[in-house]
């Protein structure tokens, strides 16, 4: 009998382990297993600027230029709502026929994110694979400016969002500097506007910031040579004692840019006789710039976050840096787990700040230590031959995310190249 | 089910923009602006994709009061308003506009009820653009609605972004797991009141012994004798 119990108990015992396998099994069923594939990041962008500085035309200019990977390597994915909202406010832009005129403000009630996926072709005849995301925020510019109506929360989300941004972004209605610079009290009045909304909450950010000036063809005939039109610009604004504040306190560990921006291009639109912009006949689009501010996002993070760690920290993010490239991704991801524990690992999850990306996993901190690697050139301390499929296909990944990064940082170089003034720091 | 009613009433109001100010709520329900609630038209009025498209919004104020919003968007023209009909940025203006209804939901509105709050929107618009700086609120006022409402029904609000319900597990599950405990503490039972054959064997009047000290280790030793140390 003792055994007989003995043996039922056994059998119990086993079918109750089997089940809580098979009940564990099937709640892992859409879990992904143990892979060397990361999850994209997000990174969370938001353009500061009052109503009509362009921020909308800018949004739907930046994605047409990086809808498709002409110029670079990597192009935006939105989803089809997005794209639908980004394309009319685009044709409505272009639209130079008839009574079509610029797309209305945007209203309180339409605050929204629109969500890019950074994609990019890793090998010919594969799908282009997600590398990150780019969260923007869409609203009303008044929500800057204007105290919000009792019973509203709207404003409250916006700086909740500007609070966990990685990027913020500046927006200069260029025509306003325009006016100022012909001597109109107006743009004076609109430029201190802005600046005093903008710089209170820049100053207290801890992510990268730049500005962005907008409408910069109406600016076209201030000098033709562009770089001293935005040496004018820059002076402009550093006669602003609060603007020289801000850049002299960022600047010290940051990286803080002047890029001047058209979602139209020149020629396309004008001045008219009651200092409204209108469209020039027959005017053709093409946007100059466009792509550079969200191309400066990641790359300017990344340096912020390398700058801020100390001697020792920096020594042992380049020498994982180092390791990382002479090791197999099986490795790699096992070192990355290592360093991401030890001091300097920390220090550099410590150093992005209240950045949501970094908290996402280590995606992003294999995409930073990546991204400071040789690139495809380097000496590897493997062979191709010797590693898996799946570690073939990860170590294409992380080439083509470092190329991403590569063609960010080169735009952003170009343009410094062509502008120097285009660095306030 | 309660079928559609008439009878009910509705608030008009309007959500613009100026030449120079921004986007804002210009005329709101009385019941709203003596509550200070009338901030939630900002949040949920926003432009239909297709012009004049009504949307049917329910939503809740700050406070917990439900509302039905029912709106459209006019683009504004020149004979609306007698001059420009843009902003200083040359971009078109627009009203959004509609009525408030606090007793139920509307299914379908009745375009006279919107005809009429058009009219008043407009007749505010006009103010607010003859003083963007100085212009208040204006409190709409109540009007007999020709929409058919019916009783609102209670939407449970989703859980808030960012969490998930665990999953309960299955009322099938739940009995199997019962049904193995309840097995296994009646066998465990009777394991603990079954006699060895040979002591049973020997002794006819044999005690029943606990499983613990069947089981125990150290059930011949002396109480803390082999322990280290």
């Amino acid at each position: 009998m003792l055994v007989t119990t003995f043996v039922v108990l056994v059998l119990l015992l086993i079918a109750f382990v089997a089940w809580r396998k098979r009940v564990a099994e099937r709640r892992n069923r859409n879990r992904p297993g143990f892979e060397l594939e990361e999850a994209p990041p997000t990174f969370q962008v938001v353009a500061l600027g009052l109503q009509g500085s362009g921020k909308t035309l800018l949004l739907a200019s930046m994605y047409h230029r990086l809808k498709s990977p002409a110029g670079q390597s990597y192009f935006l994915k939105a989803s089809p709502d997005d794209v639908l909202h980004l394309n009319q406010w685009f044709s409505q832009m272009a639209d130079t026929s008839g009574e079509a005129g610029w797309p209305p403000g945007t209203a309180k009630g339409e605050t929204r994110h629109f969500t890019f996926t950074v994609k990019t072709q890793i090998a010919s005849g594969v799908r282009p694979r997600p590398m990150f995301h780019l969260k923007y925020l869409e609203y009303a510019g008044e929500l800057l400016t204007e105290p919000q109506a009792p019973g509203s929360t709207v404003q409250e989300g916006l700086f909740d969002e500007i609070r966990r941004a990685d990027a913020l972004i500046g927006i200069i209605d260029g025509n306003h500097i325009r006016q100022h610079l012909d001597g109109a009290p107006q743009g004076q009045v609109r430029l201190e506007q802005t600046l005093n909304a903008l710089v209170p909450i820049m100053l207290e950010a801890e992510c990268p910031v730049s500005f962005v000036i907008t409408k910069w063809d109406l600016l076209a005939d201030v000098h033709p040579d562009e770089r001293v039109r935005l040496e004018l610009v820059q002076d402009l604004l550093t006669s602003n004692d609060h603007f020289r504040s801000l850049v002299k306190i960022h600047g010290s560990s940051r990286v803080v840019r002047l890029i001047p921006v058209s979602a139209v291009g020149p020629g396309f639109a004008t001045v008219d006789s009651t200092g409204r912009v209108v469209k020039v006949p027959e005017g053709k689009v093409h946007p100059t710039r466009v792509d550079v501010p969200l191309s400066a996002v990641v790359p300017d993070l990344f340096a912020q976050v390398e700058g801020r760690l100390d001697e020792d920290a920096r020594m042992a993010f380049h020498a994982e840096v180092h390791r990382r490239n002479q090791l197999t991704p099986l490795e790699a991801v096992a070192s990355l787990v290592t360093f991401a524990g030890r001091t300097a690992g920390r220090a550099m999850v410590a150093a992005f700040g209240p950045s949501a990306a970094v908290l996402t996993g280590n995606a992003v901190m294999s995409m930073l230590l990546d991204s400071m690697g040789g690139g495809r050139g380097e000496p590897r301390g493997h062979l191709d031959e010797d590693l898996s499929q799946a570690e073939r296909d990860h170590q294409q990944f992380r080439d083509a995310r470092r190329q991403v990064i590569e063609d960010m940082r080169r735009k952003v170089a170009v343009l410094e190249d062509q502008l120097p003034h285009s660095r306030l720091s | 089910m309660d079928g559609p009613s008439h009878g009910g009433s509705a608030w008009p109001f309007l959500v613009a923009r100026g030449r120079y100010r921004g986007y804002r709520t210009l005329l709101a329900p009385d019941f709203l602006l003596a509550d200070g609630d009338y901030g939630v038209l900002d949040d949920f009025v926003k432009p239909g994709t297709v012009a004049e498209q009504v949307q049917v919004v329910p939503v809740v104020t700050r406070s917990g009061r439900p509302l039905t919003v029912v709106h459209t968007t006019h683009q504004v023209t020149a004979a609306d308003i007698e001059q420009a009909p843009r902003d200083e940025f040359g971009r078109p203006l627009q009203l959004m506009y509609g009525f408030v209804c606090d007793e139920g939901q509307v299914g379908a509105p009745d375009p006279a009820d919107l005809d009429a709050c058009r009219e008043t929107a407009i007749a505010v618009y006009r103010r607010f653009l003859g003083d963007e700086e100085g212009f208040t609120v204006e409190a709409g006022r109540q009007f007999p609605l020709r929409s058919a409402a019916t009783p609102r029904t209670v939407v449970e609000r989703p859980p808030p972004k960012g969490t998930s319900v665990a999953s309960a597990p299955s009322r099938t599950g739940c009995l199997i797991r019962v049904a193995i405990l309840v097995l296994i503490g009646v066998l465990l039972y009777a394991l603990a009141t079954q006699c060895p054959p040979e002591q049973k064997d020997a002794d006819p009047d044999c005690v029943p012994v606990h499983v613990f000290e069947l089981c125990h280790p150290y059930v011949d030793a002396p109480p803390y004798g082999n322990t280290p140390g």
